[in-house]
C-alpha cells in the first residue's frame, strides 16, 4: 500500500524533456523579431456631452411621463373626484355645473332659461 | 523570469502604440518558458511546442487590445496556449485517424528516438501513463503535477470549477498509480 501512495514520489517531478541549448535566451529575440507591425485602434474620446446623454435622455424620458400624466390623467382624476363630491352634496351640484361649464354655455344656459 | 518585471507597468506600456512592442517583449521573456513547457508536456514534440508557442505569442499580439487590464495576463496568455494546444491535438488525431476515443499515446511513438528527450526508464513511463489519460485530465494534472499551480488559477483557465479539478485530478493521479504500478 505504501508502495503505490509513493510511486508518484519516487517518479519525481521531471519530464525528461530537454531543448536546444540556448532556445529560452533566443526565443524572445526571435518572436519579437517576426511580430507584424500594428496599430491600436485610437482610444475613442468622450465628450461631456456623449458622457451625460444617457441621463440627460432619461431624465427628458421621466419629464414626458410626468407631462402627459398631468395633462392626461390628472384633470380626469379630479373630474371624477369633483362629481363624487357634487353627488355627494347636492346642493353643490349647480355650483359644480356653474365651475365646469365656460362662460359661453353660461350665457346660453341663462338666455334659455329667460325666453 | 525578468528581474524588474513589474506587471502593472507592462499592461500599461501595452496599450500605449510607442511602448507596446517593447513591452510585449518583457511578457515573451516572463512567461515564455512558463508556457513552452505547458504546450510541450501536451505534444512531446520540441518543434511542435515551439511552432505552438510562437502562435499564441502571435495571437496574443494580434489581440492585445482584447486584453483587459482588470484580467491576469498569465491567466489570458495560458487560455490562449491551452486553445492552442487543444486544436493541434485535434488536427493531429485527425490525420493520425485517431479517434476521439481514443487516447494521446501516439504522441509518445518515437519519443525514445527523439534528441529532445533524455528521460530516463521511470519518466517514460510516466510520460507513457499521462499520455494515456483523456485530454482535460492531461491539462489538469500537468499543471497541478509538475508546476504546482493553485486550483483557482487552474479553474480561471480552464473555466472549470475547483470541485471539479479536483476530481479531474485525483482520478488523473489514480491512473497513473495504477499504470506505474503494473508496469512495474
Amino acid at each position: 500500500m505504501k508502495k503505490k501512495e509513493d510511486i508518484l514520489e519516487q517518479v519525481g517531478r521531471k519530464t525528461g524533456y530537454k531543448v536546444p541549448e540556448g532556445y529560452f535566451e533566443n526565443f524572445t529575440a526571435r518572436m519579437t523579431e517576426q511580430l507584424p507591425e500594428r496599430e491600436l485602434p485610437k482610444p475613442e474620446i468622450v465628450t461631456p456631452w456623449q458622457k451625460f446623454r444617457p441621463y440627460i435622455y432619461m431624465a427628458a424620458m421621466f419629464a414626458g411621463i410626468w407631462l402627459m400624466v398631468q395633462v392626461f390623467v390628472a384633470p380626469v382624476v379630479e373630474a371624477e373626484e369633483a362629481i363624487t363630491a357634487a353627488n355627494e352634496h347636492e346642493e353643490d351640484l349647480e355650483e359644480y355645473m356653474l365651475y365646469s361649464m365656460d362662460e359661453y354655455t353660461v350665457f346660453e344656459a341663462f338666455y334659455a332659461e329667460t325666453e | 523570469m525578468t528581474p524588474s518585471y513589474n506587471e502593472e507597468i507592462v499592461i500599461e506600456k501595452l496599450h500605449n502604440p510607442d511602448t507596446m512592442r517593447q513591452a510585449f517583449g518583457q511578457v515573451v521573456e516572463h512567461y515564455g518558458e512558463r508556457l513552452y513547457w505547458q504546450i510541450r508536456k501536451m505534444v512531446v514534440s520540441h518543434e511542435d511546442a515551439d511552432d505552438l508557442l510562437q502562435n499564441t505569442f502571435l495571437k496574443a499580439w494580434n489581440n492585445i487590445e482584447m486584453f483587459r487590464a482588470e484580467a491576469r495576463l498569465s491567466t489570458w496568455l495560458y487560455r490562449i496556449a491551452v486553445n492552442e494546444t487543444i486544436t493541434f491535438l485535434n488536427r493531429e488525431r485527425q490525420r493520425n485517424n485517431i479517434s476521439i476515443d481514443n487516447d494521446d499515446s501516439f504522441l509518445l511513438n518515437n519519443i525514445e528516438a527523439d534528441e529532445w528527450f533524455d528521460g530516463d526508464e521511470i519518466q517514460l513511463r510516466l510520460q507513457q501513463a499521462i499520455a494515456r489519460l483523456p485530454e482535460k485530465q492531461r491539462l489538469v494534472f500537468n499543471m497541478r503535477y509538475f508546476d504546482e499551480m493553485k486550483y483557482e488559477d487552474i479553474s480561471e483557465i480552464l473555466g472549470t470549477s475547483v470541485g471539479a479539478l479536483k476530481a479531474s485530478y485525483h482520478h488523473a493521479t489514480k491512473k497513473i498509480e495504477e499504470f506505474l504500478l503494473a508496469s512495474d
